[in-house]
């Protein structure tokens, strides 16, 4: 069955859409992130025009990321006061993508400029996951405990304050900077950030794992609405058709996987996401290595003002 | 109901072949709309020849689609990376959709005065560019890459003979309208030319393309009230998130 989608101009099989929804969504509830890296990729490679893909994927990845947010917001498991902090960046950021976005799309780089981002991007955040798990893999093997975190000089930073749930007590710049960094990523790329921002809030500010899912999502929650909001305001590349039929898989999907992620350690998850990490960024490589079907692009253009 | 208007105008028809003009036609659907469920469409265009004409003459019918602005970027291998061109080429006038049959397969090779002033035929279509770039020996190859990009995608049909005459009088001619046809004010136009190409007789067509539905309505509010269309999608992202939680809280 097929569905006109009426932003990005294209028929689409409703079916491959929701079903699309469903693996992403069952990753993201296995693994905590928002899945937006996956699924990205994947509508540019059906045809969505880049720019649509992206802002409608800000879209879905906002619903899913409530949905996580709640669930986590019952158990307590969220530092409101270090998620505020993370914000003043994280808004900050997801407008400056937007004008970036904006400002590529006049240029003609944008299709250019996301695959490379992303390459770059899960390379480098695929690569150290899989180091890091491998070497708590075998840590645990030993039977070695880790501190409860370690101070780096970033922390020492002026403009400290205490973060009671995090048990921190640590500057504000390191967060507020990689609010920012994740703020311009997300708008760009369509993604929530959480598969950026779960490692950072881990290793480089050290909160303790149970807090930095629902303190990511509170993020992502605000993140994606701006973006939401300015892809619609200056762009019009928001799909709501789009969105909301992924959206219907996806839920499905993350309450699957949040019932597959029990079956499973911590660091064998975290093993598991960075080989999918890999794999799609070599899908990426691939995409601009090989010779494309058609050397060239066409699209409609509008006069400048 | 239709078949009964399609005999009915093809009765009209032949009595207006017989007593005014050589050749008519008439478009069964002139009113295309794009609703959710939209994945292409058919022009069918039937009509009649005065049969006394029969054997000196071509039926030609040429469908042009909306005139669009189309901004050309070449992909290029630098380093081992394909990366796009930064320099654009445009096309101020490009149709959104061409498609030409005749009920002659030697149609293709024949050239005339008239054809060449009326663009009929993909080769006789004036495509203006922006002189943007430098263009004095690209054109062509411009051009070119437009026509595999139109093929690509089904929005350029060049058949070499589609339409049947049937005892001589009738045709029908049926066009595919892929998925992605922009909107807008299709031209089909009849002519009957004789064998060297000249006009005997023609007559035109138009036809209505337009978004329609909900997905009309989301597309003109999302560029009519952009602030808003954002504010809407987030909330209602908010919501539905919200119920996806409390659903499966339940369950």
């Amino acid at each position: 069955m097929e569905i006109y989608l009426p932003i990005a101009g294209l028929p689409i099989n409703v079916f491959i859409l929701m079903f699309l929804g469903l693996v992403v969504g069952f990753l993201s509830g296995m693994f905590g992130v928002g899945g937006g890296f996956l699924m990205t990729p994947m509508l540019i490679l059906m045809g969505i025009p880049p720019a649509v893909a992206v802002a409608s994927e800000a879209n879905h990845i906002l619903a899913a990321s409530v949905s996580g947010f709640l669930a986590h917001m019952r158990r307590a498991d969220v530092d409101f006061l270090m998620g505020f902090i993370l914000l003043l960046g994280g808004v900050l950021g997801s407008i400056i993508g937007v004008f970036l976005l904006k400002y590529l799309l006049s240029i003609g780089q944008e299709k250019l400029f996301i695959s490379l981002s992303y390459i770059l991007i899960l390379i480098f955040v695929g690569f150290w996951m899989l180091a890091e798990s491998v070497s708590s893999i075998k840590k645990k093997n030993k039977g070695k405990r880790n501190k409860l975190h370690e101070h780096i000089w970033l922390h020492g930073l002026p403009f400290k304050i205490k973060f009671r749930k995090s048990h921190l007590y640590i500057s504000v710049l390191p967060p507020m900077f990689i609010g920012l960094l994740v703020g311009i990523l997300s708008s760009i790329m369509g993604i929530g950030g959480g598969f950026i921002l779960v490692p950072a809030m881990i290793y480089i500010l050290g909160m303790p794992t149970q807090v930095v899912i629902g303190t990511s999502l509170l993020q992502i929650v605000f993140v994606t609405t701006v973006s939401t909001i300015m892809h619609s305001y200056i762009n019009q590349t928001v799909d709501v058709v789009l969105s909301s039929l992924l959206l219907i898989g996806a839920v499905v999907g993350a309450q699957m996987g949040t019932r597959a992620m029990v079956l499973l350690r911590g660091e064998q998850i975290r093993f598991l996401l960075a080989i999918i990490i890999l794999i799609v960024a070599s899908v990426l490589i691939g995409g601009i290595l090989v010779t494309p079907d058609e050397a060239f692009i066409i699209e409609t253009y509008k006069d400048a003002q | 109901m239709k078949i009964f208007l399609y005999i009915l105008s093809i009765i009209f028809l032949i009595n207006g072949v017989n007593a005014r003009e050589p050749v008519l036609s008439k478009v069964l659907n002139d009113d295309i709309n794009i609703t959710a469920s939209f994945d292409g469409a058919k022009i069918i265009v039937y009509g009649a020849i005065d049969p006394k004409l029969y054997n000196d003459s071509i039926v030609i019918i040429t469908i042009l689609g909306p005139r669009l602005k189309l901004k050309v970027s070449q992909k290029k291998k630098y380093f081992g990376i394909w990366l796009v061109n930064a320099n654009n080429a445009h096309f101020i006038n490009a149709p959104g959709y061409y498609a030409i049959a005749s009920s002659n397969s030697n149609f293709n090779n024949v050239d005339s005065p008239f054809l060449r002033e009326n663009q009929i035929g993909w080769k006789n279509l004036k495509i203006n560019m922006h002189n943007s770039i430098d263009l004095k020996n690209n054109k062509d190859f411009y051009r070119n890459i437009l026509k595999i990009f139109y093929k690509n995608r089904n929005l350029l049909v060049i058949e070499k003979s589609s339409i049947d005459i049937l005892d001589g009088t009738l045709f029908r001619a049926d066009f595919d309208l892929p998925g992605i046809t922009p909107t807008g004010k299709y031209k089909v136009n009849t002519f009957l030319v004789n064998k060297e190409g000249e006009l005997l007789s023609s007559w035109n067509n138009e036809v209505k393309v337009t978004k329609g539905g909900m997905g009309a309505y989301l597309y003109d509010y999302s560029k009519n009230h952009s602030f808003l269309y954002g504010l809407f999608a987030a909330l209602g992202a908010i919501l539905l998130g919200f119920t996806a939680s409390e659903v499966f809280r339940r369950i």
